[in-house]
């Protein structure tokens, strides 16, 4: 009896082993391109540019290695289309565009779906060999194991603060081979946000709070967030700043926000059709009693921010975006 | 005094210190001193606003919405003689919830209109309801089936809606869960009326209700116009509920639950089971919604997570310990 199990175990754990061996030789064979293509490269923005490819750590964890100029690109993310659009890059598919900044290069792409719900059998008909998807979207994520059996190459990418956004350009500027591209909206945009960071006076203690226009919720964003960077960038404290449940978006305490009473309530939208939603918004705040009693909405400080730079990334304007956010809080500099 | 009186007085004084560890506990600590000051002498300082214009209103509004979602439950789950009976049951979250989720989603512009459209959303997927379970009189099997399959229906449409417009959903979520993270006294006038109306009415004709418990021809039997009892009785209930979808968002596990747990203490007779379940209701929700705005202050928890992650362990608890419910 004891034999038997012990047979059983031994088993079991060549079976464990031979598995694990499975899964090694595959990882070796995802990467032996990248082996192949060791020898001369440079690396900017954590992407590493060969003669005739590319590398890097995608929005998954993985390094993965590209071949430069795809010609059938399928892109199923808009802020990811934009700036593939402004890399020079060309594509045969998108989803549709809901985002009201349709991308001139994109117009005449098949549509593939929705953001919502992008459809794999349209993408795979378009026999695209790269498609760039949202690693932080569960739904584009479902696609990546049926579209890898069909040999396409993946770009899943995480976009949530400018660091991001000069990693993508970098990348997409790289594969499209386009450095004149990447040196007008990769590396000057960089400079220009810098400069305006610098001119930032480092002395003055004002806290702000961020929040999402919400019919129901008091849901706000700390400094993680795309405009929470820019406005710790711009010396404002977050009140909503903590160890406690930082995610992307959290429900927050009215009373915790009576009682910092922030210099400035800056609010972003969630979505389109949006400007009469400001005007109610505005006035249910100053008809509430609480929240008439903010400093900030006292004196005019409780900002609703344009949804073209601080709801949609900002891209290749992140030095505006700035500049936006920069007039409001120091307007003796940056006016 | 019976043994039941003691109960509901047990139950009384639970609403009482419930209402007292509401307004006591929040993000921002406030002495029980400094509530008592602010709120014999407003003047308009931080802790005012804290304790008056946002502790107090949110206290006010949850448990008139616990009293308004366990009243409707424990009127439901008698009329329907089905246990399981709940205020989803006849479609009140998810009609109300579908009608606000086209207001966010596609006409985000009227947000203001969202407790209403609810409301009539509400009431609009109980009369439907009814009316797809009438066939010469509504037998209350066909109407929890009919309710059933509209609900799964509309919330089809829910989860359409949210697959189709995954950018606007952020602002929605607060309504899915249900939440009190920003109520205002305009929404404790909002309810007030109905959980007034709705207990007012309620406790005056327990009897009808313990008739119709008996089963559709006893009640004839007794001379009880059963089908307008019933319609009368689904009305209300849908009312109540429609009130408080309306101000909180999809909160429906209160209505299934708290009549039960009053039911295991105080039995099925409607002339306490009443009193215990607003008693109840209202307890529940003020005290889940403390944890939730307490447990990771200043982040909060949606009410309704709290609800289910305490109160369900709690009912099954009780449901083992005490005798089968009906």
């Amino acid at each position: 009896m004891r034999l038997k199990k012990t047979a059983i175990l031994m088993i079991l754990v060549l079976i464990i082993l031979f598995a694990g061996c499975g899964v090694k030789e595959q990882n070796n064979i995802a990467n032996g391109r990248e082996d192949a293509e060791e020898g001369e490269f440079i690396e900017e923005f954590g992407v590493a540019i060969y003669d005739d490819s590319v590398s890097f750590t995608d929005g998954r964890g993985e390094k993965v290695t590209l071949k430069k100029n795809p010609e059938r690109v399928v892109c199923l993310f808009n802020s990811y289309l934009e700036i593939w659009d402004s890399a020079g890059g060309k594509v045969i598919g998108t989803i549709e565009d809901s985002s009201e900044k349709p991308i001139e290069g994109a117009k005449d792409a098949e549509i593939v779906g929705t953001l919502g719900a992008p459809s794999l059998e349209k993408i795979i008909s378009l026999e695209p060999d790269m498609v760039i998807l949202n690693a932080n979207s569960k739904i584009n994520m479902e696609l990546v194991p049926a579209l890898e059996q069909n040999g396409i190459d993946i770009v899943a990418l995480n976009y949530f603060v400018k660091e991001d956004y000069f990693e993508i350009i970098r990348l997409f500027t790289a594969l499209t081979d386009r450095d004149d591209l990447f040196n007008e909206y990769g590396l000057k945009v960089k400079s220009d946000v810098d400069s305006i960071i610098d001119k930032v006076p480092k002395d003055k203690d004002m806290t702000a709070l961020l929040m999402v226009a919400s019919a129901k919720n008091i849901t706000v964003r700390d400094s993680s967030s795309y405009v929470g960077q820019m406005l710790k960038d711009l010396n404002l404290e977050n009140i909503s700043d903590g160890p406690v449940l930082s995610t992307e978006v959290k429900v927050f305490s009215l009373e915790t926000i009576l009682e910092k009473d922030p210099d400035y309530i800056f609010v972003q939208l969630t979505g389109t059709d949006q400007n009469k939603v400001f005007e109610k918004l505005k006035e249910d705040a100053e008809s509430n009693p609480a929240w008439a009693s903010l400093k900030a909405v006292k004196e005019g400080r409780y900002i609703f921010l344009p949804k073209d730079l601080y709801m949609y990334k900002a891209n290749h304007r992140y030095a505006e975006a700035y500049k936006g956010l920069g007039k409001i809080i120091y307007p003796d500099i940056f006016n | 005094m019976g043994r039941k009186a003691f109960i509901i007085i047990g139950f009384a004084l639970l609403f009482i210190l419930s209402f007292f560890i509401s307004v006591g506990n929040g993000a921002v600590k406030v002495s029980p001193g400094e509530i008592i000051k602010v709120i014999f002498h407003q003047d308009k300082s931080m802790h005012y606003q804290i304790i008056w214009n946002v502790r107090l209103t949110r206290t006010i509004v949850a448990a008139l919405v616990g009293i308004c979602l366990s009243l409707s439950g424990a009127i439901l789950q008698g009329i329907m003689r089905n246990p399981l009976a709940g205020p989803n049951i006849i479609g009140v979250s998810s009609g109300g919830g579908l009608a606000a989720l086209i207001i966010l989603i596609l006409f985000p512009r009227y947000y203001y209109l969202v407790p209403l459209g609810a409301f009539v959303g509400a009431l609009m997927a109980t009369m439907f309801i009814y009316g797809i379970a009438w066939k010469g009189g509504v037998h209350p099997t066909r109407l929890v089936l009919a309710g059933v399959a509209m609900s799964a229906l509309l919330n089809a449409g829910i989860n359409g809606l949210m697959t189709f417009y995954p950018d606007r959903v952020v602002g929605v979520i607060g309504f899915m869960v249900g939440g009190l993270s920003a109520t205002t006294w305009t929404q404790v006038k909002t309810i007030f009326y109905y959980a007034m109306g709705g207990t007012a009415i309620v406790m005056l004709i327990p009897r009808k209700l313990n008739i119709l418990m008996l089963g559709d021809e006893v009640a004839v039997g007794l001379g009880l116009n059963v089908e307008r009892t019933r319609l009368a009785f689904i009305i209300l209930s849908s009312l109540l509920a429609g009130s408080a979808v309306s101000v909180v968002g999809m909160l429906g596990f209160v209505g299934l639950m708290v009549p039960h747990i009053a039911r295991l203490f105080i039995g099925h007779d409607y002339k306490y089971l009443f009193p215990a379940a607003v008693l109840l209701g209202g307890s529940t929700v003020m005290l889940c919604d403390t944890l939730a705005r307490v447990l990771f202050a200043p982040a909060e928890i949606p009410v309704g997570i709290i609800m289910s992650a305490f109160g369900a362990p709690f009912f099954l608890y009780l449901l083992r310990k005490r005798e089968a419910i009906r």
